[in-house]
């Protein structure tokens, strides 16, 4: 097994507030794993700083045996990555074709027909929804949208950064089916971020947890889901 | 849902009517009137020989005061469902006075007017008569609807918007068959397109061109750049410094007037490439006077306030347009005609009419493209555009500099029609007036800036009789479009692609 992406001694600032401090983290092909934490642990950071933005401090960001590290944002993508961002950040004004066109912005315009096929095959409802405009649809379709945009550009790697925030638990459920599927099915090595952890651990083969802007617990998602720590601060009162 | 609709459907509003409360609201109003009008309208400051003397115009304001009073009551009366009363009185005013004007505007003299009409401007009657008809109107619209299930609305309200978007379809072409057919007017009928009209058109195609050309940059891409007139400035400019210095054609120096101003635009653009918003927008209005200061400053090279004058006339394919001569070949020579001024004025309508309709189609093709549909989805969201692969640092110089480059086309042009620039031709009004065309017409939409600019820059032209009211009608039109269309007279957009092939069958 390769590893497609490796985070070593990671530091990210914002202004004075450290972040992010030193984390290490490494996706290889082929997997899911995932990354949970609370509020504020620097979840979306992490996500943010391998994307190129803000930037790496101090620590390295390894892409494909490439450093990335201080590198643009649209040059890193340019390598094999892609992101589902927090919030969806779909286009509202474009319509839901427009918005899979530019997720093709990197990609050959010959495979453009076909991908958006595949996009439609994953999710039905969007070939209903095609000429409605992005910012129209629900809070799961516009998230299904970001998924679909994401892999428009043919990743290698897709990072998602909480898909299941603030939608409907048989929503959730879909997403969850849609990326187990991702995986088994196309190959795709998916690096999740989530506050769900439960549904995250079950879904991934192995997860880290995140605190304070440090990894303080890693494993495959069996050991963790069993873990009394994890159980404790990230499980209890149901999920 | 259709208990809600119903709920909202136009006979819901309280049909109890209170008379004292109705008379106090409409004398706030006219109150108010009374209180703005009396400064602005009741002194007036006439030259007399000698100096100057203080008119009163009491009269006037009090008139003012009293239509302001029966407009707001019949506004009252109408919101409580009486349609009757206003349908007959504001029909008998409305009739009243517009036959009054008519008669008065046919005969050319003023006679029962006098005592009829309240204002001593007729315009200002034409305008009383047309609000007096929109009351009507009004009225007879809401009788119409009164007894109506939500339902009907509805039906008829789809219908309406069905019948909107097919009027947009073809109002397009249509305006651009009459733009082609207008000057021939000027030949065909001198009565009713006269050479002040054919002036006032290619003013108003210079603005639809400038509307167009920074809708790229404010409507596409997003950025909201208030100092849109430097660009302008810097074509004019660069054409008539070549023309002077080098002696060099309209024909050779149009294209290099475009890339001076477009490599202003990268100037522009690379400090501001961190800016969004408000902080944009000022920088932006602050490189409008940087260039407008410059201008006026560097006396030796563009002759400061003074401007530069004399610029050359644009020729057709070599021939120009003067008084034919033995030893040269002139337009009018070539075919024969007599000499007439008014044909070069045609010519640089079509000249005009030809840049701007480049302009249209270059965009309606760019934002299609890749770079047009980056443009767009920065505009949208800058961190979605960047995370998949769009590079904003390229994406926002181009358009800064395309726009720009359209901006010099017209401001070439411009110098090329009146044969004379100077800095103050280019303030900051010129760019408000063309950022006002943008937002007015709706963001993005090209149509919308076709009807904005014979709006703001036509009708003014048109009515200059209504001198001193003109800010005041620029204002109120302003408000108007705030409350009725806030997102601009044509806010609807039209996707760059359409249904996916694959999907035909499923789609909304």
């Amino acid at each position: 097994m390769t590893s497609m992406l490796e985070v070593a001694g990671l530091h990210t600032f914002y202004g004075n507030i450290e972040a992010l401090k030193g984390v290490d983290v490494a996706v290889n092909e082929g997997e899911i794993v995932t990354l949970i934490g609370s509020n504020g642990a620097g979840k979306t950071t992490l996500l943010n700083t391998i994307c190129g933005n803000p930037r790496v401090a101090r620590g390295r960001v390894v892409l494909f045996g490439q450093d990335v590290s201080s590198r643009e944002t649209y040059d890193i993508v340019r390598l094999g990555i892609s992101q589902v961002p927090e919030g969806r950040r779909i286009f509202p004004g474009m319509t839901v074709l427009e918005n899979l066109q530019l997720g093709a912005t990197l990609s050959d315009p010959a495979h453009f027909q076909s991908d958006v096929d595949m996009a439609f095959a994953m999710f039905p409802i969007l070939k209903q929804r095609q000429g409605q405009r992005g910012g129209t649809l629900s809070g799961g379709e516009q998230q299904m949208l970001a998924i679909a945009r994401a892999l428009m550009s043919r990743p290698r790697i897709l990072l998602l950064d909480e898909p299941s925030l603030g939608l409907a638990p048989m929503i959730v459920k879909q997403i969850f089916a849609v990326i187990r599927e991702l995986n088994q099915a196309r190959k795709m090595t998916i690096f999740l971020v989530e506050q769900n952890a439960y549904h995250a651990l079950r879904l991934a083969h192995r997860g880290y947890v995140l605190a304070n802007g440090k990894v303080v617990l890693a494993g495959t998602g069996a050991e963790l889901l069993a873990s009394p720590e994890v159980r404790k601060a990230y499980l209890e009162g149901g999920a | 849902m259709a208990e809600a609709a119903a709920a909202a459907a136009p006979a819901a509003p309280s049909r109890s009517f209170d008379a004292r409360a109705a008379l106090i609201e409409s004398a706030k109003v006219a109150f108010v009137v009374l209180v703005l009008a009396a400064t602005m309208v009741g002194v007036e400051i006439a030259d007399v020989t000698g100096g100057h003397e203080v008119r009163t115009r009491f009269g006037q304001v009090a008139a003012a005061a009293g239509v302001a009073f029966a407009a707001r009551y019949v506004l009252v009366l109408l919101r409580h469902g009486r349609h009757g009363p206003v349908l007959v009185g504001a029909g008998a005013i409305a009739a009243l006075l517009i036959g009054v004007l008519a008669v008065e505007w046919a005969t050319g003299q003023r006679t029962i007017g006098r005592y009829l009409l309240p204002f001593e401007n007729p315009v200002m009657d034409w305008v009383l008569a047309a609000i007096a008809l929109f009351l009507f109107g009004r009225a007879a619209q809401l009788r119409r609807l009164e007894g109506r299930t939500a339902s009907a609305t509805e039906a008829s309200e789809a219908r309406w918007g069905d019948r909107g978007r097919w009027l947009i379809r073809w109002l397009g072409p249509a305006f651009f068959g009459f733009g082609l057919v207008f000057p021939f007017l000027f030949f065909i009928a001198p009565d009713i397109v006269d050479r002040r009209m054919l002036d006032i058109a290619v003013l108003v195609l210079t603005y639809i061109m400038l509307g167009w050309g920074l809708n790229i940059v404010v409507g596409l891409a997003g950025l909201l750049d208030l100092g849109y007139v430097a660009f302008f400035a810097v074509g004019a400019y660069s054409y008539a410094l070549l023309a002077d210095n080098f002696s060099l054609g309209f024909w050779i120096c149009l294209p290099f007037a475009g890339i001076m101003s477009a490599f202003a635009g990268i100037l522009l653009g690379f400090p501001v490439l961190r800016l969004r918003g408000d902080y944009l927008a000022i920088v932006t209005l602050g490189f409008g006077e940087m260039i407008r200061i410059i201008l006026l400053n560097w006396q030796a090279f563009t002759g400061g306030p003074n401007g530069l004058s004399g610029i050359p006339r644009p020729t057709l394919f070599g021939i120009p347009f003067e008084e034919p001569d033995e030893d040269k070949l002139t337009f009018h020579g070539l075919l024969g005609l007599e000499f007439d001024t008014s044909h070069r004025i045609v010519f640089m309508y079509f000249l005009i009419f030809a840049l701007a309709m480049l302009t249209n189609a270059f965009t309606q093709r760019i934002r299609r493209l890749p770079v047009g549909r980056a443009w767009e989805a920065l505009r949208e969201d800058e961190i979605a555009s960047r995370s998949l692969g769009i590079n904003p640092t390229n994406t926002k110089l181009t358009a800064f500099a395309i726009g720009a480059m359209f901006a010099g086309f017209a401001g070439s042009f411009a110098g090329t029609r009146l044969g004379f620039i100077a800095p103050e031709m280019f303030t900051f009004l010129e760019s408000a007036v063309i950022v006002a065309i943008v937002v007015l017409g709706g963001f993005g939409s090209q149509l919308g800036v076709v009807l904005a600019a014979i709006l703001l820059i036509g009708l003014p032209e048109v009515f200059r009789e209504l001198k001193d009211f003109r800010m005041v009608a620029f204002g109120l039109a302003m408000v108007g479009i705030m409350l009725w269309r806030p997102s601009g007279l044509i806010s609807h957009r039209d996707p760059t692609i359409r249904l996916h092939p694959a999907g035909r069958g499923g789609g909304s």
